[in-house]
């Protein structure tokens, strides 16, 4: 099949779905021979799925804003870069960095690589499967679990994806953002924005996780999206975070499984273990879920060290 | 190691990295031939082939392979 043709069949696919297309046009405009990748990853989705991917697309394309080529651009940059991480780690069996200090010095502090990371990223919540079938997994099964008008904290907010979808899905009246950077907070405050939250009960502030100190604050909801696997000591984080979960509230963990992206250090290689980092840290998990790369099964995942995202929903134990 | 010998290790590795009983060996089987072959398993494919054979790739080598038949020529290459 040629490029051309996997374009028309990603334009049948998508026909129901108008941000998808959009989003997946722009990108495969810059990177053709990507059309049968994306049409893989969407063909194996619900229709529920679609929908969120749908829902999440549109803002994705208010995200990027005039930057829409360039976003599509810096994704594939990010795909590249993950085939070499990917390489390494299938040779050596670890992560390339093993410390917060190593990822500090040759990610973190890289201004121009970390701006086409988060750029990269931004797509790569609707066109990796494995993204977007978390995505979908917290819009169908938190709504339940948190009261409506309640109170929402996400720490290291980024993109602001998942504080405006528990705005707007579940019914919740206050944002916060917990982040170590004032440039990371900024734009979490303009993604809202640019998303259309906006107003005073939005509220954002440094703060490093493992200096929380217990000031009788508490959240209906606490998200840490792809947050623990960044950490020296992710127990000692979630000790910290416990007391911030209200008496009725929940912990959201999306956590990573053989993921070696750039900046990951601690290397979990089955949800066993991600469910232990989560006890360990005084929780009892409520739900768990294993989202695989491009929906492989999960035996066949963990056999062959692929990529797979657990998102697990846990209340203080 | 001798050609057939190559191909028949060669084709137990494809079919465990891309979870398919019978792999057909032909020269110019490609990754549109089979199901699961993605640019994920890819890289899990090379890396149990360098294993295997107790050679390695580099990144130009791995982007040019056109085919099964150039890798198996690479492999006999590297072997001696």
């Amino acid at each position: 099949m040629t490029t051309g043709d996997d374009l028309a069949a990603l334009r049948t696919q998508l026909a129901r779905w108008p941000n998808l297309l959009a989003l997946s046009e722009v990108v495969v405009e810059t990177w053709p021979e990507h059309a049968g990748y994306l049409s893989k990853s969407f063909d194996v989705r619900s229709e529920g799925m679609m929908a969120t991917s749908d829902h999440v697309a549109r803002a994705m394309l208010l995200l990027a804003g005039d930057r829409k080529a360039q976003v599509a651009a810096d994704y594939r940059w990010l795909c590249d870069r993950i085939r070499e991480e990917e390489l390494e780690f299938a040779r050596s069996g670890h992560y390339r960095y093993s410390s917060f200090e190593q990822t500090n010095a040759h990610v973190y502090s890289n201004d121009d690589f970390m701006e086409r990371y988060m750029h990269g990223l931004l797509y790569s919540h609707v066109l990796w499967y494995m993204h977007a079938s978390s995505l979908h997994f917290f819009r169908q099964r938190l709504e339940a679990r948190v009261p409506r008008g309640g109170r929402v904290l996400e720490v290291g907010s980024g993109h602001g994806l998942l504080l405006y979808l528990a705005l707007t899905d579940f019914g919740l009246s206050e944002a916060h953002g917990w982040d170590l950077s004032e440039v990371s907070l900024a734009q979490t405050r303009h993604a809202l924005k640019t998303l259309g939250a906006e107003g005073d009960n939005l509220h954002f502030r440094i703060q490093d996780m493992h200096q929380v100190q217990p000031d009788g604050e508490t959240y209906d909801l606490v998200i840490l999206s792809h947050i623990l696997e960044h950490l020296d000591d992710p127990v000692e984080a979630l000790q910290k975070m416990r007391g911030a979960v209200s008496k009725k509230g929940v912990l959201f963990v999306n956590v990573p499984l053989n993921a070696p992206m750039p900046d990951h250090v601690i290397l979990l290689e089955n949800p066993d273990m991600a469910a232990d980092l989560l006890v360990k840290g005084g929780f009892r998990i409520v739900e768990m879920a294993t989202h695989t790369t491009q929906a492989k099964r999960i035996s066949q995942a963990l056999r062959q060290k692929i990529a797979v995202t657990c998102s697990i929903i846990a209340e203080p134990a | 190691m001798d050609r057939e010998q190559v191909i028949s290790r060669l084709v137990e590795l494809m079919e465990d990295a891309f979870d398919e009983d019978d792999i057909a060996y032909s020269d110019d089987l490609t990754a549109d031939d089979i199901e699961e072959w993605d640019s994920l398993s890819n890289v899990r494919f090379i890396v149990s082939v360098e294993q295997a054979f107790g050679v390695r790739f580099t990144v130009g080598e791995i982007e040019g392979f056109a085919n099964v038949g150039e890798l198996v020529a690479k492999i006999l290459e590297k072997l001696g």
